[in-house]
């Protein structure tokens, strides 16, 4: 496995209250630096949904995101490849994070020896053994341990809470043992929404990695939702503790990555970032895509505002005599050669191209905000840019 | 394209003779009504179904007027292939030298290298696409259809001698057997290479011709095409038709 660091750049930053912080993680794989915060290319059994990568925008962070669902299934396959990467014609360093940001995690799913992920084609079983034996399989950059974190809010007791830390930390443990699985390791950090559990779990972390000699690289924080679509609208002043009271107990170890699955809408980006978290799953993308939903939220100050708001549906029938692009002035590959109208045809008689073209445009303009926002930060603009940014996802601004 | 009557190759009787004249009658419109025959090629379609009698008629009508380009229709549905090479040669017999003959709706590349023999120049398919969105990928010998689990452990890529970019960066038949059915993205990939395939068989049939071995490519191109299976009388017939001897 590649060997990788990751460090904090620190920022001149006039806002106290916010932990947000630039970042650059070196891979040992590939030339350039990752700059952070970033959000991920969400990658589904090697490709990315809906587009080649000959047409994967320019800015687009290269660091893949490959859910362990979209692999599982192609496990046999896998038996005699050197690596996922070598098998999929991979060249960018790949994140497995144990589940799919984009699908909903239903409870009860996991055993004491044993979690399940969900995918497409439903539930699957994975024991300690056939997880690693995966991971072995796949060889990914970096990848996040498997755990239990089936704790939804408000409905769990105090055992299940217990369960649940036992079942992760055994888990946890598997991983650290297995000499050629244990680095790059992102560890997911369980218990709820409870204080109490969380502050229990990592303490039992932090114990148990030194007897690895590991230093912990990064951070998952898990068990707080359920993943899938209702995660477009999670409140995140409302988990805020969960993330403010882990960080204050790893002052010693400034240098971590620190990361959440989650739909990442705009904002929440914004407040996530506020929080520290500096990985993002990429997985919005393609959510909002399948659903023909265009990006138009204004992320750099130079931009026209425009008269859709943050987004808007092209399958509307407004829209078919569109002669403008998708997004005026947007100089994605998209934008510069085709209408709304022409996509609006291309949904109606079902042509793949209309969700390659929606699906180009959105990446673009999404990382384009990433891109954004790394400069304002850099620049210590960071004040006004957060502002410009969660006013245009304001209630009162929603239609 | 002209404005056609077309009927399904499969029926016969009076509609098709009605079909045959209708479309004569709507081509003359069609060329009256052309505003642009310096800029656009208006090519009329040769119509008559799987009666010898009619297709003669609509051909040697069709020639009395003076077009760029010449197609010929009606042969694309499920019609008996001995009856379609048969109505493809009647046609191609009197339509020009001098013009393209452009065959519609053809097809596989067993089709494409027969007609290509029997006079056609041009054609036009939407199985590669079609069959590439559906998991398979074109090869000499056929399809591969890389749902099938033989190829879960095949790590060769779809065809060794390919240059599409598909084939170029390697992806195996093992890898695309992961995604065939269940991402949209592979269809795009499969669609790369299946167009691919098509483009560089017309290629290699025009090479065999300006190099004067095109029977020699047939004969080839036939026995990769039906390995250990017999091969179809139609074929035999079509290319007797046209002094090869298979």
């Amino acid at each position: 496995m590649a060997s990788i660091s990751f460090k904090t750049i620190p920022i001149n930053n006039s806002t106290v209250t916010s932990a947000a912080r630039l970042g650059e993680l070196a891979i040992s794989s590939i030339p350039k630096i990752i700059e952070t915060p970033a959000a991920m290319l969400y990658v589904r059994s090697g490709v990315v949904p809906d587009v080649t990568y000959d047409f994967v925008p320019d800015n687009v962070t290269r660091l893949l995101e490959i859910p362990l669902g979209s692999l599982v299934e192609s496990m046999n396959n896998l038996e005699n490849a050197e690596s996922y990467a070598n098998f999929a014609r991979l060249v960018d360093p790949i994140y497995c994070p144990f589940h799919d940001s984009l699908v909903e995690v239903r409870p009860g799913g996991n055993g004491n020896l044993f979690s399940s992920l969900w995918t497409k084609s439903g539930r699957k079983e994975l024991n300690i053994d056939r997880f690693k034996k995966l991971i072995q399989l796949v060889q990914p950059t970096m990848y996040e341990t498997m755990f239990d974190g089936d704790t939804p809010f408000d409905k769990t007791t105090d055992k299940r809470f217990t369960k649940d830390r036992e079942r992760s930390r055994r888990f946890l443990e598997h991983s650290l043992e297995n000499q050629a699985i244990s680095s790059n390791l992102i560890i997911p950090l369980v218990g709820g929404h409870d204080k109490r559990h969380r502050q229990l779990y990592l303490t039992e972390i932090l114990r148990l990695l030194p007897t690895y000699e590991k230093n912990i690289f990064g951070i998952s924080f898990e068990g707080i939702h359920a993943y899938g679509p209702s995660t477009e609208h999670i409140n995140l002043d409302a988990i805020k503790f969960i993330i403010e009271e882990t960080k204050s107990k790893l002052d010693e170890h400034p240098n971590l990555l620190y990361t959440m699955p989650l739909l990442w809408r705009p904002d929440n980006v914004i407040r996530g970032i506020d929080l520290g978290l500096v990985l993002f799953s990429g997985a919005y993308i393609p959510y909002i895509s399948d659903r023909f939903v265009i990006l138009t939220f204004q992320y750099n100050k130079d931009m026209p505002s425009t008269s859709t708001g943050t987004d808007y549906n092209i399958n509307v029938k407004e829209y078919f005599n569109g002669k403008q692009a998708l997004l005026t002035n947007c100089e994605c590959y998209a934008c510069k050669n085709y209408t709304q109208s022409y996509v609006y045809h291309l949904i109606q008689t079902k042509e793949l191209l209309g969700r390659t073209l929606i699906t180009i445009h959105n990446l673009y303009h999404y990382h384009g905000f990433f891109q954004e926002i790394r400069k304002n930060l850099r620049n210590n603009t960071w004040n006004e840019y957060r502002t410009m940014i969660l006013e245009q996802y304001a209630p009162s601004q929603q239609k | 394209m002209q404005l056609d009557d077309v009927v399904s190759s499969t029926i016969s009787g009076p509609r098709v003779e009605e079909a045959m004249w209708r479309s004569l009658r709507w081509l003359d419109r069609c060329i009256a009504a052309h505003s642009r025959p310096s800029e656009q090629s208006l090519f009329p379609i040769v119509q008559g179904g799987l009666d010898e009698k009619l297709r003669e008629q609509s051909v040697k009508e069709i020639i009395k007027r003076d077009c760029p380009g010449y197609a010929i229709g009606g042969l694309s549905g499920g019609e008996d292939k001995d009856h379609f090479w048969r109505m493809v040669t009647l046609s191609t017999e009197y339509l020009p030298n001098n013009k393209p003959r452009y065959l519609m709706g053809v097809g596989f590349a067993i089709d494409l290298v027969i007609c290509s023999a029997l006079g056609c120049d041009m054609f036009d398919c939407v199985f590669p696409t079609r069959t590439a969105r559906f998991g398979c990928a074109l090869v000499d010998s056929g399809q591969l259809n890389l749902n099938k689990q033989i190829y879960e452990k095949d790590h060769r890529v779809i065809d060794e001698k390919c240059i599409c970019p598909v084939c170029k960066s390697g992806y195996t038949r093992s890898y695309l057997n992961t995604i065939v059915t269940k991402e949209t993205t592979a269809c795009h990939l499969l669609t790369i290479h299946n167009v691919a395939y098509q483009m560089r068989l017309m290629s290699r049939i025009r090479q065999a011709i300006i190099e004067e071995r095109f029977p020699e490519f047939i004969k080839e191109f036939v026995a990769i095409y039906f390995q250990d299976k017999d091969i179809p009388v139609w074929i035999t017939n079509s290319l007797k038709s046209v002094n090869i001897e298979l």
